[in-house]
């Protein structure tokens, strides 16, 4: 099940909040548990067994942790832990890399062995991390073990953030799943926070969007060199309104129930380096790297060699995690390799240049990151990286470019600047300067936000996130 | 001033789901929408199967979306909103120039096998249908799809999908097979030289009368038939506020298009049309009732059949063969006079192979001529092409 669709929004959202806020407050982890398994199965009614299996599995893994250290047994911890390790890594592995092992193999010794074609399950690369922080922090200690099954089984499966993050920390919200105090402050910003969220995805995400995929379904006869970056440039602001509008609607249904997830986007758009850009985009997931690979790997702290080892095994592996693809892979080693570099030179020219420049420079490659990003198996067309690299059936320019781009150029610029800071700051100013109003301003945004979604919706009847294949 | 605030952003978003909650399960539900001319999903029954394959969560997303009230207010909104961001393409449709609606059409849209199939199978019938029955009297006719034919009303910039790769790919399949490309008449600069007048609606994908006339005219010319000039026809207006399939996807309401009959002045031949082997038995072309509905096109023989028999009175012996698609429904009053028995044949409707179906018509009128006459566009996506390719190879 998706947010942005009529069945979550006129169906499932307004019968979890009525149950949820009737039952007494001792229920209320097992109406979301329960809900939450009713909107992953309602996508994976099969496969939904291999998230209650991870569950059951850390739980008890946590469970063995804590008992074992109380019992001063310090071999067993190692083991459940591993055991943790092998059952996530390998769901993985299996569920979503196991083909591309195969064709990789087969590729490169020529072998014929025959792909698995497996389904990948909604949201796997999530849950799976999800939980792994989980067994890693009960075993370094930084939490207890969660002895509540169910309201461990809430925190994996909790349907807000389940299926395309933030991924939530269990230590985030530990205490926050056995005393939470769900208040009219917390839901009403929560309310608010969806229905941005929802707005970026439905009006903004899936407009750019459709330029995007008009684009990259083009063949060489039809591209020209403008065309195919003006392609990337809407996938730019496809996957930041369609990612952060999900976590934002992450984010606001958290509060509805009152947790607090912290923030997984900030502004990226507007990062003057690509370091300061990798500190405001997915930040869960950098988080999650670096607390669970950069560090136990040594980080910075053994030497300049072994931090660009670290440095680049963390950042092929944020690629792969991406995507079971070498693009992804690919996009992540790029990254790796501009943040060394970064570091060892170029940030502090940066300093000193104009912020204009740095801005520009970082944006020049995020930009050219997106265009390795989105060339996926499905996506990807030789013509259109022929025509990236100047080298399309049509020449750099053509009619086609600039009528798409006279076409979307308002939605560009709306894009352009939804992307920055400004639109809040302006949106807070409204609000302090009505007044006795302010109730009647937000009152009436909100509602028309929620018409102009509503319209899209009812108009396309089909809208999937673009991060739904992790 | 706090509290007022919150209460308020709980109250709308809360208002706001309650409200459609209840509308969408208390709104009478329809089985088919006239404005999308297509049977509306229905509430799915839960059914285990269903559920673990997940048809039952898709089929209940789209009755939810299809029983959705209000749905061409929302379009029509949504095509409105996009105009003013500056859009010149929504959902697929161009909006050109003097109130043209144009279908935007690109290679991706169809599927490479089946379009590859459907050259095939095509060029393999025609050929054989050309060594059976000669050259002279065998035809594969193309229409262009109205972005190609009107390209003077295309919004500035925007070039229409090229669909002369089509007319090639039979063509040399043709030649190679020692038939020949020159049974091929592809309608496409004929269409354009004349795309200063009425040739297709404005908010349907069809061609005009006229402009299946200019279509005729280059037909009779190859084949060697009558040619009429446009001066012996009388042209009445038989239907007016005519909005078609493209007015359909965006819900734009510009100007109408108007449905206007050419006649003959000095008399058209009379006919005798038989559908589907009896089912039903007309003595003209028309259907004048459709002036009344929505698709104001079936005006045109009421429609797509998958077989219909014309018998005329031209007396001249001659059997047609005309395997079609909806085009030729607005041709066909032209051919009347040619042919003293004309078989159409949809294969979108038809469930036998062509074999058995040319073997039937040839036990009632043996086939003198054979016309295929397609659309590219509708072509290139048809489902029923392969039938051609069955038919038998023998005699």
């Amino acid at each position: 099940m998706v947010f942005s669709s009529l069945v979550f929004l006129f169906r499932f959202l307004p019968i979890v909040l009525i149950i949820y806020y009737l039952a007494p407050k001792q229920f209320r982890n097992l109406i979301l548990f329960l809900s939450s398994i009713f909107f992953y199965a309602w996508g994976e009614p099969i496969l939904v067994c291999l998230m209650i299996f991870s569950s059951i599995l850390d739980y008890f893994m946590g469970q063995g942790i804590g008992a074992a250290r109380r019992a001063g047994n310090e071999g067993l911890p190692k083991i459940f832990l591993t055991i943790s390790l092998i059952g996530n890594l390998g769901l993985l592995a299996v569920f979503k890399y196991s083909d591309f092992f195969i064709s990789s193999i087969n590729a490169v010794t020529g072998a014929d062995i025959k792909l698995l074609n497996l389904a990948l399950p909604i949201g796997i690369s999530f849950y799976t991390f999800q939980t792994l922080s989980y067994t890693i922090d009960v075993y370094r200690g930084q939490v207890k073990p969660q002895k509540d099954f169910i309201a461990f089984a809430a925190y994996v499966t909790l349907f807000p953030q389940l299926i395309a993050g933030p991924i939530v920390r269990y230590k985030t919200v530990a205490r926050e799943l056995r005393r939470r105090k769900e208040n009219l402050r917390d839901f009403s910003s929560g309310v608010f926070r969806f229905v941005i969220g929802l707005s970026k995805k439905v009006l903004i995400a899936n407009s750019v969007g459709e330029v995007f995929k008009e684009i990259a379904a083009m063949n060489s006869s039809e591209l020209s060199t403008m065309t195919a970056w003006l392609g990337v440039v809407a996938f730019t602001f496809q996957i930041y309104f369609d990612f952060s509008g999900y976590s934002d609607m992450a984010i606001g249904l958290g509060r509805m129930f009152g947790f607090h997830f912290l923030e997984n986007f900030e502004h990226p758009y507007e990062s003057c380096s690509v370091t300061e850009f990798w500190r405001r985009w997915h930040i869960s997931l950098g988080t999650w790297f670096k607390e669970y690979v950069y560090i136990p790997l040594g980080g910075n702290r053994m030497g300049f060699k072994r931090q660009v080892i670290n440095i680049a095994i963390v950042w092929f592996l944020t690629g792969m995690w991406h995507g079971a693809s070498w693009n992804f892979v690919l996009w992540g080693v790029y990254y790796g390799i501009l943040l060394v570099i970064e570091k060892l030179v170029l940030l502090d020219k940066l300093e000193n240049l104009p912020r204009a420049a740095a801005h520009a420079y970082t944006m020049v490659i995020v930009v050219i990151g997106w265009a390795f990003f989105s060339f996926s198996d499905v996506m990807f067309k030789g013509d259109f990286l022929k025509a990236l690299l100047f080298r399309g059936g049509n020449g750099f320019c053509d009619g086609t470019f600039i009528y798409i781009l006279l076409t979307n150029l308002v939605m560009f610029v709306i894009a352009a600047i939804g992307s920055t800071s400004y639109p809040a700051m302006i949106g807070k100013r409204v609000f302090l300067m009505s007044g006795k109003k302010k109730h009647i301003v937000v009152g009436v945004f909100m509602a028309v936000c929620l018409m102009l979604s509503l319209t899209s919706l009812v108009s396309d009847t089909y809208n999937p996130f673009l991060y739904f294949r992790f | 001033m706090k509290k007022k605030v919150r209460s308020v952003q709980s109250l709308v978003f809360l208002g706001f789901i309650l409200l459609f909650t209840i509308i969408t399960l208390v709104a009478p539900k329809k089985d088919f929408s006239v404005a999308e001319n297509r049977a509306l999903t229905t509430r799915p029954e839960l059914d285990l199967d269903g559920i673990k394959s997940g048809e039952f969560q898709n089929d209940y997303e789209d009755y939810l979306s299809d029983q959705f009230p209000g749905r061409e207010f929302f379009v029509n909104l949504k095509t409105r909103g996009s105009r003013l961001l500056g859009k010149k393409d929504i959902n697929g449709v161009y909006v050109g120039k003097d109130d043209y609606l144009i279908e935007k059409h690109a290679y991706g849209d169809y599927e490479e096998e089946r379009v590859e199939g459907n050259i095939t199978a095509l060029a393999d019938f025609v050929g054989r249908m050309a060594s059976r029955y000669g050259k002279d009297h065998t035809c594969l006719m193309f229409v262009p799809a109205k972005d190609m034919a009107m390209e003077n009303k295309l919004p500035v910039f925007v070039k229409p999908f090229d669909t002369s790769f089509v007319t090639e790919k039979v063509g040399s399949l043709l030649d190679n097979s020692g038939c020949g490309s020159d049974v091929i008449l592809d309608l496409t600069e004929g269409m354009k030289s004349h795309n200063s007048e009425y040739i297709y609606y404005r908010t349907d994908h069809h061609w005009t009368m006229r402009g299946a006339y200019y279509g005729y005219c280059d037909y009779a010319m190859k084949m060697g038939l009558t040619l009429h000039a446009a001066s012996e026809y009388d042209i009445t207006e038989v239907a007016k506020d005519f909005y078609g399939t493209t007015f359909d996807k965006i819900q734009l309401k510009k100007e109408a298009d108007t449905i206007d009959l050419l006649t003959l002045a000095a008399g058209e031949p009379s006919v005798t049309v038989d559908f589907d082997n009896g089912k039903d038995t007309w003595n003209t072309l028309y259907k004048t009732d459709a002036v009344n509905e929505k698709d104001k096109y079936t005006y045109f023989l009421g429609g797509n059949t998958a077989k219909i028999h014309i018998s005329t009175s031209a007396g001249n012996g001659k059997t047609l063969l005309l395997i079609k698609d909806s085009f030729s429904n607005c041709l066909v009053p032209f051919l009347t006079g040619e042919y003293e028995h004309i078989y159409m044949i949809d294969l979108r409707y038809s469930k036998d192979m062509m074999s058995v179906t040319m073997d039937a018509i040839n036990a009632e009128h043996p086939i003198t001529d054979v016309l295929v006459c397609f659309n590219f566009e509708k072509f290139m996506e048809a489902t029923g092409v392969t039938l051609l390719r069955e038919a038998d190879a023998l005699q």
